[in-house]
């Protein structure tokens, strides 16, 4: 196969990264890797001294970790349920923003799942599950459902790469590079029978992710509402915990994108449009979020059962009350206006709404897991409380820093912008748009 | 432009046996789940623990990976023979 310059290509500036380091790349990973590092040197500390080492205790016994696991798999909506729901509904402006997101899920799926590893004080002891696990327990469905969303989410992050792998193939000399793209092109040259397998086996997957997507927040729900813990035992617990996944998801590919346009110089690809499309998605689960909080409260408070009580007023106006309003302020009242009024959602705006956005959701885990545990509904234990040590902001720090280095790995290895499917809407969109216009507008004769 | 040391084409052996490794490898992950929720199921019907708990769980896991396990070999074989048809 011949080769050819990637410089000359139309699309140079998605591979440029990938074929040219710049130092700042370094630095960037440095720093990325020092932090993880602080964030392993923190386990390590943990694994040797015990729980004890954290700020968890009796009743609190869940705490960051936990926390970070659900926020971490709730961002994982971003990618895979937002790309198939663009990809099912075949919304044109997707193009560039599909491959950001599958990556944020694939990324943050493991990150997540790893976080209730580190919260065993015995992570030898996960073989158990493997050999004994009992599927009575919500914590194995929760195993197996995620299990099957990061291969479900990798497969789907993959097969559309196929075409790019070849492009880049094409676009390398030799060395590592070569065998690398070489292998996961799987010997694609663009034949139409290669085409009809990608895309009927791409449509398959866009149907199953979605439902998969979902009942994965669903049952990272039931971890807590299958419990008779006051305010977890709660009907609405699986959609709320689903919209405020594809709520904070919706966000965090937000802040990546604009992240990615600036730094890799992708202003041509990821468009203002981009940015207030999802903006105006975020929009709705903004209301959608606003209106489940305020079902499940209202619930709470109408019920008046003295032990759900004592939970509520603790967050309503106890001593978790300044993190409840703080997510509040930061999940509605501050993301709405700007989502709402047009001037505001630039690119700026929905960053801005979208960082608040993030920090409000990660409250709202915060809110959901500790004050529960700490006022339990058995009178005999002590009312508890928590603050998180050092050790557990070390680790939190390093899945952080982890993400964005998996991130920062990626994009040096692959486009983060598909390649083949820009090229494809550049090239054939107004057709696609014409022939689906002619197949359902009244009148269509006059499309002619 | 980064350094390269040495030419490997697409097609050839090292290539071609890293994407068997590849669609076996997965093929394998995808199998030894279904075999792991096998031995749940079986577990709970030898020591009778809610038998018909695994049953509805593995319900909905065999058929999800059962399905990637499917599609990624369609893929796979789908893509190779097309390019073995165009060769033809």
């Amino acid at each position: 196969m011949a080769r050819t310059d990637w410089r000359k290509e139309d699309d140079a500036v998605l591979m440029k990264p990938i074929f040219e380091t710049t130092k700042n790349y370094y630095i960037l990973v440095a720093v990325l890797v020092t932090l993880v590092l602080w964030g392993l040197i923190s386990y390590i500390v943990q694994f040797n001294s015990g729980l004890g080492v954290t700020g968890m205790n009796f009743p609190v016994s869940w705490a960051f970790y936990i926390i970070n696991f659900v926020f971490f798999i709730g961002i994982s909506h971003a990618g895979t349920l937002i790309s198939a729901i663009l990809r099912l509904s075949q919304a044109e402006w997707r193009r560039p923003v599909t491959r950001i997101a599958e990556v944020i899920t694939v990324a943050v799926l493991g990150i997540g799942g790893m976080n209730i590893l580190i919260d065993l004080g015995r992570p030898d002891r996960i073989l158990n599950m493997f050999l004994y696990g009992r599927y009575q327990s919500p914590l194995l469905w929760d195993a197996t459902s995620i299990t099957a969303y990061l291969t479900a989410s990798s497969v789907y992050l993959y097969i559309p790469m196929i075409p790019d792998m070849a492009i880049l193939r094409d676009n390398c000399d030799g060395g590592w590079r070569k065998v690398l793209y070489g292998t996961l092109a799987l010997g694609w040259i663009g034949t139409e029978r290669q085409h009809h397998v990608l895309e009927r086996a791409l449509a398959m997957m866009a149907v199953l992710v979605v439902p998969v997507a979902v009942s994965v927040h669903t049952v990272v729900s039931f971890v807590f509402s299958m419990t008779v813990q006051p305010m977890w035992h709660s009907t609405i617990f699986g959609p709320y915990f689903v919209v405020g996944a594809i709520f904070s998801g919706t966000a965090m590919l937000l802040i990546v994108m604009a992240v990615l346009r600036k730094v890799l110089k992708l202003e041509d690809y990821l468009q203002p449009i981009h940015f207030n499309y999802l903006g105006l998605i975020m929009l709705v689960m903004t209301i959608l979020w606003f209106y489940f909080t305020g079902a499940e409260y209202l619930t709470a408070f109408y019920g008046n059962e003295p032990d759900e009580m004592r939970v509520f007023m603790s967050k309503w106006g106890g001593p978790y009350s300044p993190y409840f309003w703080a997510m509040v302020i930061s999940c509605f009242f501050i993301p709405l206006p700007i989502l709402a009024i047009n001037r505001f959602r630039t690119i700026k705006g929905t960053v801005i709404a979208s960082v608040f956005i993030c920090i409000g959701m990660w409250l709202e885990r915060f809110i959901i897991i500790i004050p529960t545990l700490a006022n339990p509904r058995l009178h005999q234990y002590e009312h508890g409380h928590y603050a998180p040590s050092i050790i557990e902001i070390g680790i939190m720090v390093g899945c952080f820093a982890l993400f964005a280095l998996v991130y920062v790995l990626f994009s040096k290895l692959f486009p983060m912008v598909s390649i083949t499917e820009v090229r494809e809407g550049r090239d054939d969109t107004e057709n696609i748009v014409l022939e689906r216009l002619r197949r359902y507008t009244p009148g269509k004769g006059r499309l002619d | 432009m980064s350094k390269i040391h040495h030419a490997a084409e697409p097609d050839s052996p090292l290539v071609k046996k890293l994407q068997l490794a590849l669609v076996i490898g997965f093929s394998m992950f995808a199998l030894s789940i279904i075999g792991w929720v096998a031995r749940l199921i079986y577990n709970s019907w030898v020591w009778q623990d809610v038998f018909s708990a695994s049953i509805a769980i593995s319900l909905i896991a065999v058929p999800i990976f059962l399905f990637l396990l499917s599609l990624f070999n369609y893929v796979f074989w789908g893509i190779t023979l097309g390019r073995e048809e165009e060769k033809k």
